[in-house]
């Protein structure tokens, strides 16, 4: 006695287009993204024969604007310590006061565009929402195989989606300021009383530090 | 006439009593005991005057990443090194009014009774000419000059006659998990003696933990250059700065007649003294006698044992980084305020160095966690804030660094010499240093680095990194002092053995290096010194 011939599993013709279709897609897309990335003009870098020197105010204004939604109060340095930042940044580091400029100028073109007024201008929500709609949100990697995999291919996909300008404005303005915001939020952040260069309570090194 | 930045000489120079090679820890001491005792004294120091109103600007570039101490002219500091290691001459060294003790950690140990007779205990290296009883009264004296804040908890620790002239500073959050887990293991740590106010002390005022110790801002942490003034301030010493002494020239009657030195414009200058102190750092001492060669002095001055630039000996350290589960909350200080010297002087140091055992916090700053979060992030606003604070609390402040220090022996091998092939600013030949680790060093890291696997066990660590080897920055042994002429280059009294005015000062006479750091004991022999030449100048 032979076994029974199991039914035979087949697929649809339709069900096999679409996914010849996606499939087709993703590789057409993974090998763009693939050859874009390894073009040097994807990964933006700072001019560093261009000029030092200050932003203009409304330009100013518009970074200021910016920290506003990149940072949440509790870790945010006064405005004038952050127009601080940015001055120092500006005046003493070649390409940043040009990659300042651009940057500031997009946010406010695309402020213009969707709500007919600058970017400075705005509620923060607003401009949180121009923001999002100019760049890609997405988590760091969290060790978690298949989210750490999907994070990988938005950030590779958003370079390779976005134009250099939109680039230069996710890396030499946005990830710049959190950098340098937070930086200058080192204390606030691990709960110390005070940092290196700065004096403090000369006993306090001998407690935990009161967060 | 003797070129100087002073714009009028408060007494007559010309031909000074005493004239020192060196403005560093050795050649201020030395020059401030014997203005003190009116003795005319020019120090000609090859670098430059650093202000105590640019130590904030330096704080900056330090916190910047920076060397604050950077020479400013590289092309007269270069140097070659030969042999297995590629030495670091310049990591911290520091030409300069004040000299390297502009950038040191302070931490002030005696040797111990046992470091100064190695042979007759050990049958290694050598014995030195004086023992630690000799020197005892000049490191309580150094101490005292220094300001050094300590406690008398070392069961180690040789006697002493007097108490330290300030309270050690209590011991840090994060070293007493190290104390803690040395109690488990049977290991003793107590406090670490360093020259840096705990209270207010004379002109210096108490430490602000500013953290950044390499330049402190305050002068909390001693510096020479306060001795340097101290000695100016007598009315005897009068200071050259950026005088670089490039030879000694003798006479034919066992007698220096005159040091020559070149300034930054190129010209040469001479200055005759009736004595010479050579306190210019074990590698330019031993570097300035082979320079200085002349007819009846082939080999170099003072050379008639062969020993001068030879017996060249540094500290190794080791470091591992142990990975806690819970913070300890780093670099809320710049200083290390316990270790254990339980090991220096161990039943087995005929066959393996002793060693000094520490644990302090360490480990990535937070700073680079943020680097690394901005990039790998696309967020911003609440949710970035969230994933970074994930970060720094997961990851900040939870590495404990512990750390080791084996004791060197002398070796004929380990040399300072003249670069044949390389010169520097003035066209005279570079120094070229060789330096290879011994069989006892690696055996003292060796039996060291059970000791750190088992505190780190002690602690509860979930990992230990690789060991990490560098080197201390100190320079010694190149002209040895010792009682016989034909193996060493001066005697007890630190006077050259075949010139009669000629003196060298500081760790080039080191005969042995201990385990422990050298500057209270070059400090102590510099008060010595001083005492020494007083007497003999009245005499």
């Amino acid at each position: 006695m032979s076994d029974p011939t199991p039914p035979r599993r087949g697929i649809s013709r339709r069900a096999f287009v679409a996914a010849t279709a996606v499939g087709g897609a993703g590789l057409a897309v993974a090998g763009y993204s693939g050859v874009a990335l390894a073009r040097d003009d994807l990964q933006p870098e700072l001019d560093t024969s261009a000029p030092t020197g200050s932003l203009d105010p409304s330009r100013m204004d518009t970074l200021l604007a910016l920290g506003e939604i990149l940072v949440p109060d509790r870790f945010r340095v006064a405005p004038t310590r952050m127009r601080q930042l940015i001055n120092e940044a500006t005046q003493q580091e070649p390409g940043v006061l040009e990659a300042y400029r651009e940057g500031a100028g997009l946010l406010d073109r695309l402020s213009q565009t969707r709500s007919g007024t600058a970017f400075r201008e705005l509620p923060a929500e607003a401009r949180d929402r121009i923001l999002s709609g100019a760049l890609w949100r997405y988590p760091a990697e969290t060790g978690d195989a298949f989210d750490d995999t999907v994070t990988k291919v938005k950030r590779r996909l958003e370079r390779a989606w976005h134009d250099g300008a939109h680039r230069r404005l996710r890396e030499l303005v946005v990830r710049d300021l959190l950098r340098r915001m937070y930086e200058a939020a080192v204390p606030s952040l691990i709960g110390y009383s005070n940092l290196p260069g700065v004096p403090g309570d000369p006993r306090a090194y001998v407690d935990r530090p009161r967060t | 006439m003797i070129h100087t930045d002073a714009t009028e000489a408060p007494i007559e120079f010309e031909e000074p009593d005493v004239c020192i090679v060196g403005g560093g820890i050795a050649g201020a001491f030395a020059a401030w005991k014997l203005g003190r005792a009116g003795i005319r004294t020019v120090i000609l120091e090859a670098g430059p005057r650093h202000p105590p109103e640019e130590a904030a600007q330096r704080m900056q570039r330090h916190l910047q990443g920076d060397y604050p101490w950077s020479s400013n002219w590289p092309e007269r500091d270069v140097f070659s090194s030969a042999g297995e290691i590629d030495y670091p001459l310049n990591d911290n060294r520091v030409k300069g009014v004040g000299g390297t003790t502009l950038h040191w950690q302070a931490y002030c140990l005696r040797f111990i009774e046992s470091d100064f007779r190695m042979r007759s205990l050990y049958g290694l290296a050598e014995d030195w000419p004086i023992s630690y009883d000799e020197l005892e009264p000049y490191y309580g004296e150094a101490e005292a000059e220094l300001g050094v804040a300590g406690a008398d908890d070392n069961p180690f620790a040789s006697h002493r006659s007097t108490p330290f002239p300030l309270p050690a500073f209590p011991i840090g959050y994060d070293e007493r998990f190290i104390v803690r887990a040395g109690q488990d293991l049977g290991i003793t740590f107590h406090s670490f003696p360093q020259a840096r106010t705990s209270h207010a002390y004379r002109d210096r005022p108490a430490c602000d933990t500013y953290g950044v110790c390499r330049v402190c801002p305050t002068r909390a942490r001693y510096s020479a250059d306060i001795h340097v003034e101290l000695a100016e301030s007598t009315g005897n010493v009068l200071v050259v700065p950026e005088a670089c002494v490039v030879r000694l020239e003798a006479d034919g009657n066992r007698r220096i007649r005159r040091a020559i030195y070149r300034t930054r414009d190129g010209e040469e200058h001479a200055l005759s003294a009736t004595r010479f102190v050579l306190a210019a750092h074990a590698v330019e001492s031993a570097r300035l006698l082979l320079l200085s060669a002349q007819e009846g002095h082939r080999d170099g001055l003072a050379n008639r044992s062969g020993a001068v630039g030879r017996f060249f000996m540094e500290h190794m350290g080791q470091l591992r980084a142990a990975s806690l589960d819970e913070p300890l909350y780093p670099y809320r200080t710049g200083f290390v305020t316990t270790y254990s010297q339980q090991f220096h002087d161990r039943p087995q140091r005929d066959e393996a160095s002793g060693f000094l055992l520490r644990g302090n916090a360490g480990g990535g700053r937070a700073e680079g966690i943020i680097s690394s979060e901005t990039l790998r992030s696309g967020n911003w606003g609440e949710a970035f804030a969230r994933q970074l604070e994930t970060r720094i609390d997961n990851e900040y402040g939870r590495t404990m660094m512990l750390g080791s220090a084996v004791e060197p022996l002398p070796s004929e091998h380990n040399r300072v010499e003249l670069d044949p092939d390389l010169r520097d600013a003035f066209g005279d030949p570079a120094p070229r240093l060789t330096y290879a680790q011994s069989e006892y060093e690696r055996a003292g890291h060796n039996a060291a680095d059970e000791h750190l696997h088992a505190l780190a066990d002690a602690l509860g660590a979930e990992s230990l990194g690789p060991a990490w080897n560098h080197f201390s920055s100190h320079h010694a042994g190149t002209c040895r002092m010792g009682t016989d002429p034909d193996t060493s280059v001066v005697d007890a009294n630190l006077r050259a053995h075949d010139l009669d005015n000629l003196y060298v000062l500081g760790s080039s006479t080191f005969v042995t290096l201990s385990v422990v750091n050298p500057t209270l004991t070059i400090a102590g022999l510099a008060l010595r010194l001083g005492d020494h030449l007083a007497a003999e100048a009245s005499r």
